[in-house]
């Protein structure tokens, strides 16, 4: 289980790779959930549930939008995608996010 | 593989929302543990593992259903508000494709909801609204005192004396205020310069009675306001300090020369504020100040006996009204007893909100007849619409079977149908404002000319009003037709085409119109009975003519003159009107008719009493005044300039009620009359002149004893010095008073404002014909306005059934039917449809004569020939207004009509 405070710190950082992965088109919940294990190779320890919740949260500000397809495997499974607003926040959040992790990885090596 | 592209936004109710969220879990733990199982783990082992890598299930669960909750509300939000916006857009196209329909809906509407916001903003501003700037208006009574059985407000001025003695005496009373019975036109400047405004004479009791505070310096004190003489200080009115000096925030201490009389300005009135008065009031003065420097003796501070001011009292906090009522007079009868205003006679305490009003004229009856009005032509108004609406949904009808046909919910359709009313009743309530601006000025000029209104006849209350009604009449009228055509019988409309109507709603269709013309007939009689009455008002002989004659007069008194020196001043000022070119007669009088009147001691040679009769009252008055007020002499003659010097024999001339009572059958003429005693000389009567008013409109005729002034004047000395020239027009009266002032007020330089007006213009005449007035201004025009939307209406209805028949008439014709029977078969309808509203209206009228009846006169609330009238004039309009359709009927030519199927 994370900290409080590692959970703020993801809280950003997994709204971010959630719109990152879905710039490839729509996905569904296990899809996302599954890329991100892949990509960051379990260097992340990310909850499922909190995945979710931050899949609705940013349904309910309008960066994501879902529906119902049907999956690989026929059967019926709920697909989100960016919209408009979402990847525009998406090249928002990333050049301020990497400027931010510039700096930060520019002190660490300062000491 | 994409998904589909979505269609609709389905609406999702909560517990699906639940579900969906549950179906988007489970699929995930599926897909895991497939995953896991297919990378070699057991089915147990998997699961356990899925449910690891996820957390808590359930209460991830109700965190998602919760977000997606909220959303789903605001999408339904915003869903309601884009589908609201798409109906009045729809709604705007539909009008803007029938400019013509729209065009009479948005009229009426303006016209119906115009009058009553027009009525509304008169009946708020004299009834409704709350004084301002008045704190605890509903503590606070004018006193007045009632005869056994009296109604309304009997006796209700009083004078210092009585002030004082409840001032000083009442425990249950917060305060006591004494104020002027109305504002009083006072005299500012002098010469030609001098003008008149509008004062209060005021006890500093007033202002902290009332609980306002000034908006620049202060309002008087106790000791500004105390005997003997006060301090000559004054307060201004808001709007007064902007007419006169600019707003100039220099204007404390300059001085106002008001009567002849030097006032210090100390404070300034917050805007709107009126006090206990309705209209406008310029300048407060305090009492004490402003008595003693227009009194030559003191005696008003003593004489318990006049009656010239209100008196109000402020209940303590927690304390009936009914127990300071009981407090004033016990206190009355304490000290008063005997007093005429007092002996058989209880206390009634009228809330200062009734008591603004009850110099207008107007009253209860009025003002609910006024309100019962403009309901009517506000239903009528939704009749009408609702109508219009109908009918324009039943030319849709083809529309809307396709609409439901297509799937469209019944909700969805009323409400496209209500959109257009809704925004049909908004432009017309826009109009409706123009047209309660437009008319609430010609109401307040034409019926209110002498009231100064403070506000201007559209403000945010009438606004609000105008919003609410037209918003009301919106739906009313837009829901009726909506929900009945949204029920249709779908095959049946799908197929036909303009033709069968379909009889249940013809029926309301006719049903509506029925009411409408009940609803203009009730109107219409009420215009006939109101305007009736003005007429044998009109007509009535009071002795003196009201457009013809005018009056002027001065208060030389304020200028220190003694009554000798006024006389000459007011034989001058006779001498130059007389000379004026359109004045046929004028005369001196000590009063006039509607002014103050002066009781008489009259003994009569041979008899110890007089026979009953109101009076004697007696008037001091110069030759030819009866002819300067149109009034006419029965027998003998008027008074000569022989009659009118101090050394001439005493003559007298009595009315004509007078000498028929005292000498019956006999002739009046050469008998002898005592006044003053009787012991007095014997007056000799050389002239009978016929029945002049005193007071009221409608009053009994009166004792009356005419003295020649000229011989009267120097034995009076300073009492009696009231003095009023009076002058008969030969033609237009109203351009006449210009001159006449111009004369009256440069006979000598340094004189105080000359007062001239028509007798009709004073504010007794104009408020006794008020309620005539207005009951035929308004029922007329009221009337009138509900015969043009029933006659529209029925137009309307009756053209629509011509193009329903044409199919049936063509058929008719066919059969060997005369063509002008078609004509009278569309007639028909239109006479059939008003017959049965002249009836119900007819039984209406009847049973509200008796609400109306004591604001008649002359004119019986069943008056036939009104009631008559009122039923030919709608049936009348019935046949004008089918007419055209009439016509069409008569031109239908056989074959395109049984070929048009």
């Amino acid at each position: 289980m994370p900290s409080p405070a590692d959970l703020e710190l993801l809280q950003g950082t997994l709204d971010m790779l959630i719109l990152k992965t879905l710039t490839w088109g729509p996905r569904h919940g296990y899809a996302v959930a599954h890329w991100i294990r892949e990509t960051t190779g379990d260097a992340l320890q990310i909850e499922e549930g909190a995945l979710y919740t931050a899949l609705h949260r940013l349904e309910k500000r309008g960066l994501l939008q879902s529906e119902w397809g049907v999956s690989e495997n026929n059967r019926k499974a709920k697909y989100y995608q960016l919209t408009r607003k979402g990847r525009a926040q998406l090249r928002d959040r990333s050049e301020s996010w990497t400027r931010y992790a510039q700096a930060v990885f520019t002190i660490l090596r300062a000491t | 593989m994409r998904p589909f592209r979505r269609l609709f936004r389905l609406q999702q109710h909560p517990r699906d929302l639940g579900r969906a969220v549950d179906d988007e879990l489970r699929f995930h733990l599926d897909m895991t543990i497939r995953e896991l199982v297919a990378a070699g783990a057991t089915e147990e082992a998997a699961r356990a593992e899925a449910l690891r890598r996820f957390g808590d299930v359930r209460a991830a669960r109700d965190r998602l259903t919760r977000i997606d909750r909220a959303y789903a509300r605001r999408l339904r939000a915003a869903d309601t508000l884009e589908s609201a916006w798409q109906d009045a857009r729809y709604a705007a196209r539909g009008l803007r494709l029938h400019p013509g329909f729209a065009a009479v809906a948005v009229l009426t509407l303006a016209l119906g909801i115009g009058v009553n916001a027009t009525i509304f903003g008169i009946i708020d501003q004299l009834f409704f609204r709350p004084p301002a700037h008045v704190r605890d208006p509903e503590r606070i009574a004018m006193l007045s005192m009632l005869q056994r059985g009296e109604t309304g407000v009997g006796q209700q001025t009083f004078n210092y004396p009585v002030y004082r003695t409840l001032a000083t005496d009442l425990r249950s009373a917060e305060s006591v205020a004494i104020a002027s019975f109305r504002a009083e036109p006072l005299s500012l400047g002098s010469g030609l310069q001098a003008r008149n405004v509008r004062g209060m004479l005021v006890s500093a009791s007033y202002f902290t009675m009332l609980g306002a505070g000034a908006e620049r310096g202060r309002f008087f004190s106790a000791e500004e306001d105390a005997e003997p003489a006060g301090v000559p200080v004054a307060v201004i009115s808001d709007g007064f300090w902007r007419r006169q000096f600019g707003r100039d925030p220099q204007v404390l201490g300059k001085a106002l020369d008001i009567g002849m009389q030097r006032y210090t300005i100390i404070g300034i009135a917050p805007p709107e504020f009126t006090g206990t008065e309705l209209g406008r009031v310029d300048v407060w003065l305090p009492f004490t100040a402003a008595m003693a420097r227009r009194s030559a003796s003191p005696s008003w501070r003593s004489n318990p006996l006049p009656s010239y001011a209100h008196i109000f009292v402020k209940v303590r906090p927690g304390i009936p009204l009914s127990q300071l009522a009981s407090d004033v007079g016990r206190a009355m009868q304490e000290h008063y007893a005997e007093l005429w205003f007092v002996s058989g006679r209880h206390v009634h305490l009228t809330p200062l909100r009734t008591a603004r009003s009850v110099n207008l004229g107007t009253n209860t009856t009025i003002t609910v007849l006024l309100g019962a009005m403009a309901t009517l032509v506000l239903l009528i108004t939704c009749a009408n619409c609702a109508n219009l609406l109908l009918a324009r949904a039943l030319r849709r009808r083809r529309e809307i079977a396709v609409r439901l046909a297509l799937g469209v919910s019944r909700a969805r359709l009323v409400r496209l149908l209500v959109a257009e009313s809704v925004l049909l009743a908004l432009l017309g309530g826009s109009g409706a404002l123009l047209v309660a601006y437009w008319s609430g000025t010609v109401v307040r000029l034409l019926l209110f000319g002498d009231v100064p209104w403070v506000r201007g006849s559209v403000d945010t209350r009438v606004l609000i009003f105008t919003a609410a009604a037209a918003l009301a009449v919106g739906v009313a009228a837009g829901l009726v037709p909506a929900l009945q055509t949204s029920r249709p019988r779908l095959t049946d409309d799908l197929k036909s085409g303009a033709r069968e109507g379909g009889a249940p709603r013809a029926a309301t269709r006719s049903a509506l119109l029925v009411v409408q013309a009940a609803l203009a007939l009730v109107l219409l009689a009420g215009a006939g009975l109101f305007v009736r009455s003005l007429h044998n008002v009109d007509a009535l002989r009071m002795g003196v003519q009201p457009e013809r004659v005018l009056y002027g007069t001065m208060d030389l008194r304020v200028t220190g003159r003694s009554a000798r020196e006024g006389d000459a001043i007011f034989r001058d000022a006779l001498a130059r009107v007389r000379a004026l070119p359109g004045i046929a007669h004028a005369a001196v009088a000590l009063t006039i008719p509607f002014g103050p009147s002066y009781g008489a001691d009259v003994h009569v040679e041979g008899r110890d009493s007089l026979p009953p009769g109101e009076g004697p009252f007696l008037n001091l008055v110069g030759p030819d005044y009866f002819a300067a007020i149109g009034a006419r002499l029965v027998a003998g003659r008027d008074f000569t300039d022989a009659d009118d010097r101090p050394e001439s024999p005493p003559v007298v001339i009595v009315s004509r009620t007078m000498a028929r009572r005292v000498w019956p059958g006999q002739s009046a003429l050469g008998r002898c009359l005592r006044l003053g005693g009787a012991a007095a000389p014997c007056a000799q009567v050389v002239g009978v002149a016929e029945d002049v008013r005193r007071q009221e409109i409608l009053e009994d005729p009166l004792y009356f004893v005419y003295v020649p002034l000229g011989r009267a004047a120097p034995e009076l000395g300073e009492r009696l010095r009231d003095r009023y020239i009076v002058a008969y027009a030969a033609a237009d009266a109203a351009r006449m008073i210009e001159p006449v002032r111009r004369a009256m007020q440069t006979v000598v330089p340094g004189l105080p404002y000359a007062t001239v007006q028509r007798i009709a213009e004073m504010p007794d005449v104009l408020t006794q014909l008020r309620r005539w007035r207005l009951g035929a201004n308004l029922f007329s025009a009221f009337g009138l306005l509900a015969l043009l939307l029933a006659s529209v209406g029925l137009f309307g209805l009756i053209s629509y059934s011509v193009t329903q028949r044409v199919h049936e008439m063509g058929v008719r014709l066919t059969l060997g039917a005369p063509r002008w029977s078609l004509g009278t078969l569309v007639v028909g309808q239109a006479l059939a449809v008003s017959v049965l509203g002249v009836a119900i209206g007819l039984a209406a009228a009847l049973a509200g004569g008796r609400i109306v009846a004591s604001q008649l006169y002359g004119v019986s609330p069943h008056d036939p020939l009104v009631l008559a009238g009122a039923c030919l004039t709608l049936l009348i309009m019935a046949v004008v207004a089918s007419v055209l359709p009439a016509v069409r009927a008569i031109r239908v030519d056989p074959l395109v009509a049984l070929r048009a199927e």
